[in-house]
């Protein structure tokens, strides 16, 4: 059997369509994506670590990975109550909630960010019934997780949607029938097979929040070593003229995403072969 | 990947719930609270803050040069990134959807690529390779182009994080109807542009059209990216996000949020798009399954 | 026009889908191409048109009128195929369906819009689907898709018509209807045509001649009385129709399976060679006393709703058999379950084992 590269087809096109999609992805993506990696090379070792592993970089990545951490957790439990409910239940107005959990996805990140230290500032609509209590909410770790849980909410919901819909109701009836209560059902069968689908939600508002930048910087006020975020450090080091350090520190990033995507497709296969009793 | 949550059926729930009434009714008022306080809240904001001033106010912001051209800019940057990413992606998912060859799942993936990178760090790499100590910068100045700074760098940041959209609308949608439509018009002896154009595109174009709309959404709204190659010169590079950002870190509100308004609306159009779209492409996919066309797998078809 | 194909193979990875097949397709004939699913008959289908090219050492022919059309793509091959699913234009009405392959056409022979309207029409009338150029496809039944695929295929008024599985995706009343029906329009119009099915009934009642196909090679191939009454092989008596097989020897030119004795014209050849032994249900009867040379039997159920009396029996050896009389053969009988007969065959196919294999 020779090696073909395309298995023969009398649709035509083949080559004009694939040329152009390589060229273009090379162009656009690819090519630009290798030029970090080469500038961050440029640097040797002891350098590169000494770029990614200053005090203030460390400070940034620590905030970043908290807050986007808790924000990931936040959505995972309240996007798994907003799924839960859009699915299973009518209610009034239910097509319009379900519409609006797409708001931070369709809103530009700046105006967001605007809205949303309107909101959480000390004389803001809800900031103002913090400030007594002694929670300041902007311009602190806890509005870049105030904003970072807004971004990432609908990556929990949309994934866990279509799950939710595939879950045979058959399931849960074959368990009460087997008289586990409704508390056992859902711990024992409804979570459990909803869990793959939670993760990856999980895993995708995790990510996107490690590398937001418009929606928090006007959040978090920005003060070096306590409320910067890594991405404003990298603009902080272009605004210096200093690329390599902004190419070091984007290269830890870009890592930082690849890897927690990664870890969540091996977690998928995983789930999937243990379903599918390894074939 | 990151990136545009995908289709899903939000039609009726399917059975009545088997919850208890306090649980049930406990549940919708906590999801009901939570969006309104999360979500619709700064949404409302955005428009009380904008009219805090007065109507007159509001509409003064309007007036500022600055804030056309960057209306201008904005809307000029999108009319070229949009159609080229629409062309890429009628061209990759033509490719990928309708024929088998290796390689294939790596370009699929490599496509979702840019939903993956930080918007910072896709305006980075753009500087890394034309800015002034970048790649081509010398080569740049010295035959006095300009990209970083200027026009094109904002439009090749655009183009990057708004790559993925068209394609992956469309690529999983061309795989569910396969090719036999396509090979019936073969048949009855239309060239390749005839079928693809009287055939292929008919089938798709509710599914293209989301792919539209959130494309354009995001090439209008990008800030992180844009940002980083723009250089916020007022009149030039200045588009609509970032004249946001420039009105308020000059303390000037209500021109900001009246800025920022129109970009809302612009995110409601989008949510109230998308959402009669979905249902159009959701028929699109019914449509072919009803039509049970299912693929000629080439494998012992007899 | 005549089909001529020679040496054709084609293979899917690994997967041999046709092995060096010939075959001629005399001129406007209705041929089947029958065959269980993984024989090649699709992959022939799909040949013959163009949406698949023919590999293999050998280099392949495909004669269209002797004209040699191998390396002509699908499109300048001016064939009809109709789909299994149809794939009709789900987008475009019905009128729009029949008349793309006349729209498409360069421009200098595209016919002009008022002549296009006219053919369509006619071919609305003869696939007797008027009134209905306005309907999407999701609007219509099974059947009437069927009939859209075909008149649609009929348009561009091909000189061959391919069918792949055509009345597969129909009910079962509906594909009795269709197919007398498509007999009846080949009557008509007398386009060379050739179709794949795997339904044995289907092949024998529409064709003029029926290729039996098995592992990507033809069995045998004649007219459907010359394939049911002789068939060439097992396979092709196992296909076509319910059989009981009877295991023996070859001895003095006649097989003897067990008590029974059947000449076998083959056995000559292979002396003490293994015998097999095809029966009909209807070609065994049944004798209420042993007259030698006969097959005792244990009758376990009878079923005499339906055009025939079924019996299930049970023979000596706890071997199961399937026996079909006319209801006036088993009135005469007397017979009921559970009592002891004897089977004996009017006819009988005997293969012989080849060695060579």
């Amino acid at each position: 059997m020779s090696f073909q590269f395309k298995q023969r087809s009398v649709l035509p096109g083949f080559n004009l369509t694939l040329g152009y999609s390589v060229l273009y992805l090379s162009l656009i993506v690819l090519l630009p994506l290798a030029t970090l990696f080469t500038r961050a090379a440029s640097l040797s070792w002891s350098e590169f670590w000494a770029v990614a592993s200053d005090s203030r970089a460390v400070a940034s990545y620590k905030l970043t990975l908290g807050a986007s951490l808790a924000g990931a957790l936040a959505n995972a439990l309240f996007g798994f109550i907003v799924a839960w409910t859009l699915v299973r239940y009518s209610f009034p107005g239910r097509k319009l909630f379900d519409a609006i959990v797409d708001l931070p996805f369709a809103m530009p990140t700046a105006v967001s960010g605007i809205a949303l230290t309107a909101i959480y500032s000390q004389n803001g609509w809800i900031g103002r019934w913090l400030e007594p209590l002694g929670i300041k909410a902007a311009f602190s770790p806890l509005g870049v997780t105030i904003a970072l849980t807004f971004i990432g909410l609908p990556f929990v919901v949309r994934t866990l949607q279509p799950a939710l819909q595939e879950l045979e109701i058959e399931l849960e009836d074959a368990a009460a029938s087997l008289g586990a209560n409704r508390w056992q059902t859902f711990r024992r069968v409804i979570f459990p097979a909803l869990f793959p689908a939670l993760l990856t939600g999980f895993a995708l508002a995790f990510a996107r929040a490690l590398g937001e930048y418009g929606s928090v910087i006007f959040i978090a006020g920005n003060m070096p070593m306590k409320t910067e975020i890594t991405s404003l450090l990298i603009i902080v080091k272009l605004e210096q003229y200093d690329y390599a350090g902004a190419a070091a520190i984007a290269v830890v990033m870009l890592v930082a995403s690849f890897v927690i995507l990664l870890g969540v497709n091996l977690l998928q296969w995983w789930f999937a072969r243990r379903h599918n009793g390894r074939g | 990947m990151l990136g545009a949550p995908s289709t899903h059926d939000s039609g009726a729930p399917a059975t009545g719930s088997r919850d208890p009434a306090a649980v049930k009714w406990g549940l919708i008022a906590a999801t009901v609270l939570f969006l309104l306080l999360f979500l619709a809240l700064p949404l409302a904001a955005i428009f009380t803050e904008a009219l805090r001033k007065g109507f007159g106010a509001y509409l003064a912001s309007f007036h500022d040069p600055a804030a056309l051209d960057a209306i201008k800019l904005t809307l000029l940057v999108s009319a070229i990134a949009v159609p080229l990413n629409v062309v890429f992606g009628l061209a990759a998912a033509w490719a990928i959807a309708k024929f088998e060859f290796v390689g294939k799942s790596l370009l699929t993936t490599l496509i979702d690529l840019p939903f993956a990178v930080s918007p910072v760090i896709s305006g980075l790499i753009y500087v890394l390779l034309f800015g002034l100590h970048g790649w081509f910068g010398s080569w740049l100045s010295e035959h006095n182009f300009k990209i970083i700074f200027a026009v094109p760098g904002i439009v090749l940041a655009t183009m990057f994080v708004t790559f993925p959209f068209v394609a992956r609308e469309l690529i999983p949608l061309m795989q569910e109807q396969g090719s036999d439509e396509e090979q019936a018009a073969l048949v009855l002896g239309a060239n390749g542009w005839q079928t693809f154009r009287r055939v292929t595109l008919p089938n798709v174009k509710w599914g293209l059209l989301y792919g539209v709309i959130l494309c354009n959404a995001r090439a209008m709204g990008e800030f992180g990216a844009v940002s980083v190659v723009s250089g916020h010169i007022r009149g030039l590079t200045d588009t609509v996000p970032l004249h946001v950002e420039i009105l308020y870190n000059e303390y000037n509100f209500v021109a900001a949020f009246a800025v920022a308004s129109l970009l809302a609306l612009l995110a409601l159009v989008t949510l109230g798009a998308k959402t009669l779209v979905e249902m159009k492409v959701r028929r699109e996919l019914a449509e072919a399954a009803a039509l049970a066309s299912p693929r000629h797998n080439n494998e012992g078809q007899s | 026009m005549s089909i001529e194909l020679r040496n054709i193979s084609k293979s899917f990875g690994q997967f041999q889908a046709l092995r060096g097949v010939n075959l001629t397709v005399p001129d406007g004939q209705l041929v089947a191409l029958l065959g269980p699913s993984g024989s090649g008959k699709t992959t022939l289908l799909r040949v013959i048109a163009g949406l698949e090219s023919a590999d293999g050492a050998d280099k392949p022919e495909i004669l269209f009128h002797r004209q040699d059309v191998a390396g002509a793509d699908v499109r300048s091959r001016g064939v009809g195929f109709v789909f299994q699913h149809y794939a009709l234009f789900r987008h475009m009405n019905v009128f729009e369906n029949i008349a793309f392959g006349l729209r498409v056409r360069p421009r200098a022979a595209r016919p002009a819009e008022a002549q296009i309207r006219e053919r369509v029409r006619e071919l609305l009338r003869l696939v007797q689907l008027e009134g209905l150029e306005g309907r999407f496809p999701s609007q219509l039944s099974g059947g009437q898709r069927q009939r859209v695929a075909l008149a649609r295929a009929l348009a561009v008024e091909p000189k061959i018509l391919l069918l792949d599985e055509p009345f597969g995706a129909l009910d079962a009343r509906v594909r009795q209807d269709l197919r007398r029906w498509l007999r009846r329009l080949h009557d008509e119009i007398h386009v060379t045509s050739v179709f794949v099915t795997h339904d044995q009934e289907e092949a024998l009642e529409v064709a003029d001649r029926v290729v039996v196909m098995n592992k990507g090679r033809i069995e045998q191939e004649g007219t459907p009385d010359d394939v049911f009454h002789n068939p060439a092989s097992e396979f092709v008596m196992n296909f076509l129709g319910n059989v009981n097989l009877f295991h023996g020897r070859v001895e003095e030119g006649k097989a003897v399976l067990g008590s029974l004795v059947v000449d076998s014209p083959d056995g000559k050849k292979a002396p003490g060679a293994n015998a097999k032994l095809f029966v009909r249900p209807y070609d065994l009867d049944i004798r209420l006393e042993d007259t030698g040379g006969l097959l005792g039997a244990r009758i376990v159920r009878i079923q005499s709703a339906g055009s025939v009396v079924k019996l299930e029996l049970l023979a000596d050896g706890e071997k199961p058999l399937h026996v079909e009389l006319t209801h006036t053969r088993f009135r005469e009988l007397k017979i009921a379950p559970g009592r002891r007969i004897f089977v004996v065959p009017r006819d009988a196919r005997v293969f012989v084992e080849d060695y060579t294999i």
